[in-house]
């Protein structure tokens, strides 16, 4: 008779939590943010950094009175790179990337847990967070950090991960003695509407 | 007449200039000058990597048809064999001076070099240059030649990233302040970097992602105890910061050769490269001399550019020097307003106005006109 007051009493705080969470979703969209990148060249550590627009795709973010739940997919467009040199570009896409063939990279990311309701609150929320990235046809775990930030009825995020250009079998690019390094760093930062909470 | 052509000779030797680094080049994150240029400190004959800049970064956008090869020697027509790296200058330059002595004008070739690197090994390197300097008294067409940089460099970082720790011996500048073309700034000229003060060097390179440090010993001219050339050691550290900006710390120590115990000179200083924005830019570099004759001298030199469009800046700079704080009217202070433009690879004019008090002789309040066409080969 215990066990099922017990039992109930789960089941009734379940429904209570679940009837009480909100699920938000945002579309992100090419206007949203940039995505950047970062590299080093060798010899003489020439620093690379490129941009692109941002990436699209949706956001949901789960969220009650004391902890939320972020989660998402998106793609990027990486035709849209542009690293500050044409040559550079070009090289970039059509030999290393090989754009013709793989135009788009994807991202989904796994929950990320916070102990607060982002969408409310005034700090700004960290966490790691792990997901998948489908890049140059190939598809790898990654880990990285995320921030998230409300300011005025903006929502900043800011997400930070590293790869390996040959994990995802992208050759290593190299031009006139000048080799790539094989970690590129990569950082998304998106600015969207604070979703009414 | 005379002085005219004193002064005339004065101003054409302080703006011949012989190396050709642009730091700006830290803006687009060349931090370390070994990118574009042989020499570990920049400036000279340029990297395979440094003539793709050059044509894709340095240079205006060409309008027409882009010509395939033509950043790389002679424009392609002549393919040095794979261990031979050949380049060159060839300069112009036609100035106007105005001041209350005088009001003249002179054009001249002020440079035409030769120079080349042979890698005689990955680790080990070759380089020289050969040319002709403007020497008035010359009696043998042998008396203008001059080799202003040699040297022999090794490579001895890890293998791969030799480049990251270097040695390097033979006739160079000594790794001092920004080495900025202009060799007749107050930071260059004004504390014994100007032309043909090549010395002979030591020196030890660590080229970081982050860091770089030169360790240079100086041993002057021995080649030419006449010279007077100083002895001594410099030091420079500096750090690469948000991938387009750079400072960094110098210190110099000297004694002239001839005279070590009482021609003895210690120097310290910093200098900054910075991006502002994606195309403004600014240099700056403060220095402090010492010696026992002079007391302390202060030296001064900043500049701010903008890349209007790809390949045209526009620029002002500043520049200050008190060689010694202990003569009351012994200073000079100048402005520059200018125009750079690299209307095509292997091209580049640079023209500006400067105003200059220049108290360090004789008062004199010139006005300078100054247009200089360089084609590096």
């Amino acid at each position: 008779m215990n066990l099922i007051k017990k039992l109930v009493f789960v089941f009734c705080m379940m429904f209570w939590v679940q009837a009480f969470a909100k699920n938000n979703n945002i579309l992100v969209k090419k206007n949203n943010g940039t995505v950047n990148f970062f590299a080093i060249g060798n010899p003489s550590s020439l620093r690379i950094n490129g941009v692109g627009v941002s990436p699209e795709g949706s956001l949901d973010i789960i969220h009650d009175e004391k902890s939320s739940k972020v989660l998402g997919s998106f793609s990027f467009d990486l035709n849209s790179l542009n690293s500050g040199i044409e040559m550079r570009d070009s090289h970039m896409k059509e030999k290393y990337l090989e754009t013709e063939k793989f135009p788009t990279s994807k991202l989904t990311i796994d929950p990320i847990s916070f102990s607060e309701n982002i969408l409310k609150s005034k700090n700004k929320n960290q966490s790691e967070f792990k997901g998948s990235l489908n890049l140059h046809g190939e598809e790898k775990p990654i880990i990285g950090n995320s921030e998230f930030l409300i300011k005025d009825d903006q929502l900043k995020i800011i997400a930070k991960f590293k790869i390996k250009s040959s994990d995802f079998k992208i050759e290593t690019p190299s031009f006139a003695g000048i080799t790539l390094g094989d970690e590129i760093e990569i950082e998304v930062e998106l600015n969207v509407l604070n979703p009414k909470v | 007449m005379i002085l005219t052509s004193l002064t005339l000779k004065l101003f054409i030797n302080l703006f011949v200039s012989n190396v050709w680094a642009f730091p700006e080049m830290v803006t687009h994150g060349y931090g370390n000058c070994i990118s574009c240029h042989s020499s570990s400190t920049g400036g000279g004959l340029l990297t395979p990597y440094g003539r793709a800049l050059s044509k894709e970064l340095l240079s205006a956008k060409s309008t027409g048809p882009t010509e395939k090869g033509s950043e790389q020697f002679l424009r392609n027509w002549y393919t040095p064999p794979k261990n031979l790296n050949i380049g060159g200058d060839i300069r112009f330059m036609q100035m106007f001076l105005d001041n209350q002595f005088e009001t003249s004008g002179r054009g001249l070739l002020m440079q035409a070099d030769l120079e080349a690197q042979y890698t005689v090994t990955p680790k080990i390197r070759i380089l020289a240059t050969a040319g002709r300097q403007e020497i008035s008294n010359a009696k043998k067409i042998t008396d203008s030649f001059i080799s202003r940089r040699h040297w022999i460099n090794f490579l001895i970082g890890a293998d791969d990233n030799l480049e990251k720790y270097q040695l390097r011996i033979g006739k160079f500048f000594p790794a001092y302040g920004l080495n900025i073309p202009e060799h007749t700034t107050v930071t260059r000229k004004g504390l014994g970097f100007d032309q043909n003060k090549e010395s002979y060097n030591v020196e030890y390179s660590y080229l970081g992602e982050d860091w770089n440090l030169y360790l240079t010993l100086i041993e002057g001219r021995p080649d030419k105890k006449e010279l007077d050339r100083e002895e001594g050691g410099a030091i420079q550290a500096s750090y690469i910061f948000k991938n387009n900006s750079k400072f960094g710390f110098n210190l110099y120590t000297g004694n002239g050769s001839n005279h070590p115990s009482t021609d003895r000179r210690a120097m310290g200083g910093a200098f900054a490269i910075f991006s502002l924005r994606p195309k403004l830019y600014t240099l700056v570099e403060i220095d402090r001399s010492s010696s026992p004759k002079k007391s302390y001298g202060i030296f001064e030199y900043a500049k701010i550019g903008y890349e209007y469009l790809q390949g045209l800046h526009f620029y002002v700079s500043a520049e200050y020097e008190k060689p010694s704080i202990l003569k009351f009217n012994n200073s000079l202070d100048a402005i520059n307003i200018g125009v750079q433009y690299f209307p095509a690879t292997h091209w580049e004019i640079n023209s500006y106005i400067r105003r200059e008090n220049n108290n360090l002789i004789t008062p004199t309040k010139n006005n300078i006109l100054m247009f200089l066409l360089h084609y590096y080969l």
